[in-house]
């Protein structure tokens, strides 16, 4: 079939011009709007394919060890990350139970002490794909399938996806919220919020801030240290501002969420300080921190959600 | 080409970059789909259909960014204008011809866009590397449009050596007649 012949015609391509220079004038609101409604237009494909996929590398494993006599993957990797996994998260129980037992030795009497009217709730996501068009050497933003109908808010925390189940024992005194955030590793928060999807602004976006401390293990668990603000670099890595400088801080050492940021009352932890430089005279330490989150392998992730404590609610 | 063919390659083409492009990923370079499809979509349409097609893809790959928006919309339609007249030229005519047309048309498109977007943010990377990185991703994705048309010409070509086979019931026919 030949190709038609009918040429493009410049009242078109200039009305074309002014639209495109019209969406830059126009108002971010508008612009966010868009952005959400075409994200969430495009939710099923992603799905179908990230499903497929999923499928896919699931039964290509099981179909090269059954059939092609393949050596099972080694799990000393996989164990080694489990095995770290359990420490972290045992460590932030132990935070969670000290602080406990000091505040509760701090009230008299038979006074009990009140439950918290929020409390932390976690929603599953899958990782649908990323953005398009990205500046160069700047990460394209990953792209979540749940939005605002799940309950996900702007700048809600998104915490890396776990590689086991959690050990829930019978006899535990702890909340299942803190049990299923305790140990697990941030990577990042919540940008745009769409009906059905959202944006992730990883811990190493420049636009990423919040609040960490540092912490070095113990003798008796989690020794936390200096406070301060964490922030992205742009690139792989994360920097750690408004430390001062008569605060000790080594490479190795640790750098969890503040617990006083928001309803969490467990550390999350954001990765590990690589590099620790005090130049002279300066009045702040210059860190550099590599996140514990593979942010480019993300497949599942889980976002932090405030909702109404039941025990709070059931008391009335 | 039907509007519901349009719309469906679409869809397609945006859920494969946002979904897909990681997983052809080769040394750090990744094909953009996008540009792609645009490509090889602009010569099979009229000059009306592809600016129309240029203002909603560029909206829609504006609208994926996580730049400044209009910035696609600008060009695409220029990009969908010139290549609409250049595929019309002697180049146009045959398919060693559009794939060359390809690359070029492509690292246009990426470059004018990134290096907009790039002054447009103030933060302005080494123009340098800027027009390696795009080079690059221009060369990938023109390669896998040059395989795309060579795909769609080897199996148009099928089909008409297909039909010009006669019909053995009506040479049968013929010869008990």
């Amino acid at each position: 079939m030949p190709a038609p012949t009918t040429s493009p015609p410049l009242w078109l391509l200039t009305a074309s011009l002014l639209t495109g220079i019209g969406l830059a004038c126009a108002p971010d609101e508008v612009k966010t709007t868009l952005r959400t409604t075409v994200r969430d237009l495009l939710r099923p494909g992603q799905m179908a394919v990230t499903g497929g996929r999923e499928w896919t590398s699931n039964h290509y494993e099981s179909f090269r060890i059954r059939w092609l006599a393949a050596e099972p993957p080694s799990g000393l990797g996989t164990d080694d990350k489990i095995r770290d996994e359990r420490l972290r998260q045992l460590q932030a129980e132990n935070v969670w139970l000290r602080e406990q037992l000091r505040h509760s030795k701090s009230v008299a009497g038979a006074i009990r002490s009140t439950e918290p009217l929020l409390v932390p709730d976690v929603v599953e996501a899958r990782v649908l794909g990323t953005e398009t068009v990205q500046r160069l050497r700047r990460a394209a933003r990953s792209i979540l399938g749940s939005g605002g109908r799940d309950g996900i808010e702007g700048a809600a925390l998104v915490l890396a996806g776990k590689s086991s189940q959690i050990d829930v024992g019978e006899d535990s005194q702890l909340h299942v919220d803190h049990l299923i955030l305790a140990g697990c590793t941030v990577a990042g928060k919540v940008g745009e919020v769409g009906r059905y999807t959202s944006t992730l602004l990883p811990i190493t976006d420049k636009q990423y801030r919040g609040l960490a401390r540092l912490a070095r293990s113990a003798g008796s668990g989690l020794e936390f240290g200096a406070e301060g603000i964490l922030e992205g670099d742009g690139g792989d890595g994360c920097r750690l501002n408004f430390i001062q400088s008569t605060e000790p801080v080594s490479v190795g050492d640790s750098l969890y969420t503040s617990v006083t940021d928001g309803s969490l009352s467990v550390p999350l932890l954001y990765g590990t300080v690589v590099a620790a430089e005090l130049p002279p005279g300066a009045p702040h330490w210059s860190i550099q921190v590599k996140p514990a989150a593979d942010l480019s392998k993300l497949r599942r992730v889980q976002i932090v959600r405030t909702q109404p404590n039941p025990l709070r609610l059931n008391a009335h | 080409m039907r509007v519901w063919h349009l719309i469906v390659i679409t869809y397609i083409s945006f859920v494969a970059q946002s979904s897909l492009a990681s997983a052809f990923e080769i040394g750090g370079v990744q094909p953009n789909f996008v540009v792609m499809g645009f490509l090889l979509l602009v010569p099979r349409v009229s000059g009306r259909a592809a600016l129309l097609m240029a203002a909603v893809w560029g909206l829609l790959s504006d609208s994926l960014a996580n730049s400044h928006a209009g910035i696609d919309v600008v060009c695409f339609a220029l990009a969908a204008f010139v290549l609409w007249h250049l595929q019309r030229g002697a180049l146009g005519q045959t398919t060693v011809g559009r794939i060359l047309l390809l690359a070029p048309s492509a690292f246009v498109v990426l470059c004018v866009s990134r290096i907009a977007r790039e002054v447009l943010s103030g933060a302005m990377s080494p123009l340098a590397l800027m027009l390696k990185e795009t080079a690059k991703i221009a060369g990938f994705t023109a390669a896998c449009g040059a395989l795309t048309l060579l795909l769609i010409a080897f199996r148009f070509r099928q089909s008409e050596t297909t039909s010009l086979l006669p019909d053995v019931r009506n040479r049968w026919k013929m010869l008990t007649q």
